[in-house]
């Protein structure tokens, strides 16, 4: 063969790996609102930064005629780019080729793009489209997904690791997902679930559809395992590059700074009326959020799933952070199991990726009833108390309404190690709201003047008015240096840049163990 | 110094050898101040901090696998 006639082959063997997929199942994808692998690729990476490895790996499983259909590239497509000129690594499945099943080869593929990923220090995004192990390969393919697993778990805080669900994602494979720090998902097109719908109606007769069992609007909203519902494909990439420019390449990095171009000691004059005078009151915390924070841009993560928490990136003076935020919008702000664990486990993420913590507190303590304590809050509001305590990244707070009870505590608390903190002059800072206190405080009081015919509803206000002059300020609390200062609201953005500059620098040492035992 | 070491033109005076001292210690001195504020590097200090990077460095655990040792294994 000559030198021209082995370029040719190459170049027509590229050929052919690149339209791996028929131009039927290509039309099928499209014609169900998908893009094919290479396409959502293209739309990831920055143009042309796409370097693709193992285009030429071809499945070796010989039966069942699977040995006369052996597709370039075998399902999979894997290789790095990057992402506004940050290097990425990337696995894009294809629907289009054996329907994105794994078999042993598309598992090492993967696999291999992890390793490097991890060893090069760069964040992995995966493309998920499969329709689930390839049977005929047994438990090969089996084999292959726990070794994709192992990766994600020993990944799991070194590089950020990003799961888009573009298609079915179901049995074991939503595993690799589960682990990985980000799960997208597109409305209509992709669904996740252990068991399908015909399963499930076969074991427990539940009547259930493919949608509300397993779509990217449960999984927002119901389950909180979809951190994003987009609206397409192109929506999904484009959230992914967002995220990713809040991130480090990996632990060992600091999250990209980007110069601002909002004024460091702007006062927005909104913020002294975003806290009603009735304390009981909704406001929405995002909006406190949008006002202090870089040119108001906050990118909210999981904003459909236990709302009455917020947690989202966002800049401060060009410094990527973390906020948390109570929600009085959504029952009144309340902590409540899932607020809890969504909470925690963003918290958690931010400290693994050395990306500070801003947390706004207006809390007026855990959801109380049954339905919560039979559901273990105990444990799970623990986990938020947990994540916070355990962080050792810069952490700020800032109190601009209600810090009741161990609500107070677990909300990034001077005493669990905020480093800076302040309160607004309409932060109450008690163990319980001023109603409930007084009630308890003084009921045989009450209660005597009740016995003496007295007008119990007169002495109750009065003893309420008394409370709260005492207690519902954040004075009490200041005098004691459990709030570093209290803040007029337009000044929280410069008091804010202040404190979270100084503490960039912030040096804990913990005593060494092998992890803790967070209760999960 | 032996003749064999001196420079060409001669050996310089004390008195010149002091000027090239001198202008040897404000070229390193000029290039130790650009590196602490940052020449190349428009980020705020703390992105430069030793501190901060050894908070970093600190804070992460090395991992303890034993089985199936991919080959990134940090101990």
């Amino acid at each position: 063969m000559s030198v021209e006639e082995a370029r040719e082959r190459l170049q027509s063997l590229r050929d052919e790996a690149l339209h791996a997929g028929s131009e039927k199942a290509v039309e099928r994808q499209h014609a169900k609102g998908k893009l094919t692998a290479r396409e959502r690729i293209d739309l990831l990476l920055d143009p042309g930064s796409f370097t693709e490895l193992g285009m030429f790996t071809r499945h070796r499983f010989h039966g069942f005629g699977l040995e006369d259909n052996r597709p370039w590239g075998d399902g999979v497509i894997t290789g790095h780019g990057t992402i506004e000129g940050r290097r990425v690594f990337v696995f894009s499945q294809d629907f289009t080729v054996f329907g994105g099943s794994l078999g042993e080869v598309f598992a090492e593929k993967i696999v291999k793009v992890m390793d490097l990923a991890v060893r090069m220090g760069c964040p992995i995004v995966g493309l998920n489209d499969s329709g689930g192990a390839r049977i005929q390969e047994g438990v090969v393919s089996l084999g292959g997904y726990a070794d994709i697993f192992l990766r994600n778990v020993q990944s799991s805080g070194v590089i950020p690791q990003i799961s888009v669900i573009m298609g079915p994602c179901a049995g074991g494979a939503v595993y690799s997902p589960a682990i990985t720090d980000f799960i997208l998902m597109v409305k209509g097109t992709s669904h996740m679930f252990i068991t399908g719908p015909e399963v499930i109606k076969t074991v427990t007769g539940e009547d259930v559809t493919m949608e509300e069992l397993g779509g990217a609007l449960s999984h927002a909203t119901r389950s909180g395992v979809a951190s994003f519902a987009c609206e397409d494909e192109p929506d999904a990439l484009e959230t992914v590059r967002q995220l990713v420019s809040y991130m480090p390449q990996n632990n060992l990095e600091l999250p990209p700074y980007e110069a601002p171009s909002d004024d460091p000691e702007r006062r927005d004059p909104e913020l002294r009326t975003i806290v009603p005078d009735a304390p009981t009151k909704p406001y929405d915390i995002r909006k406190v959020v949008e006002h202090v924070v870089d040119d108001g841009e906050f990118l909210e993560v999981a904003p459909l799933y236990a709302s009455n928490i917020v947690v989202g990136f966002a800049r401060v003076n060009g410094h990527a952070v973390g906020v948390v935020g109570n929600q009085p919008k959504a029952l009144a702000g309340v902590l409540d199991i899932n607020a809890s664990i969504k909470g925690a486990r963003f918290v958690r993420f931010c400290d693994a990726f050395n990306i500070p913590l801003v947390t706004l507190v207006d809390v007026p303590g855990f959801l109380p009833g049954t339905a919560q304590e039979y559901g273990g809050i105990i444990l799970h509001g623990a986990k938020l108390l947990y994540a916070f305590a355990e962080a050792t990244v810069p952490k700020i707070t800032v109190i601009t309404r209600k810090a009741y009870g161990g609500a107070y505590d677990v909300m990034n608390s001077k005493h669990i190690g905020a480093d800076f903190n302040a309160a607004w002059p309409t932060a109450e800072v008690a163990v319980m709201g001023p109603d409930g206190a007084v009630n308890i405080i003084f009921r045989h009081e009450l209660a005597a003047v009740a016995a003496d015919g007295g007008d119990v509803a007169e002495r109750r206000a009065e003893l309420i008015a008394e409370y709260k002059e005492r207690f519902a300020n954040p004075y009490t609390a200041a005098e004691r240096g459990y709030v570093d200062e209290v803040i007029q609201p337009e000044d929280t953005r410069p008091w804010l840049i202040a404190a979270l500059e100084t503490a960039l620098t912030k040096r804990v040492q913990r005593p060494q163990r092998k992890h803790g035992n967070i209760p999960l | 110094m032996s003749a064999s070491h001196a420079v060409a033109g001669g050996v310089p005076t004390p008195e010149e050898a002091a000027v090239i001292a001198a202008a040897v210690e404000q070229v390193l001195a000029e290039a130790r101040a650009a590196a602490a504020a940052g020449a190349g590097d428009a980020r705020p200090a703390p992105y430069r901090s030793n501190w901060r990077r050894t908070a970093i460095l600190e804070a992460s655990i090395a991992m303890h696998v034993t089985e199936h040792s991919p080959m990134w294994r940090v101990s």
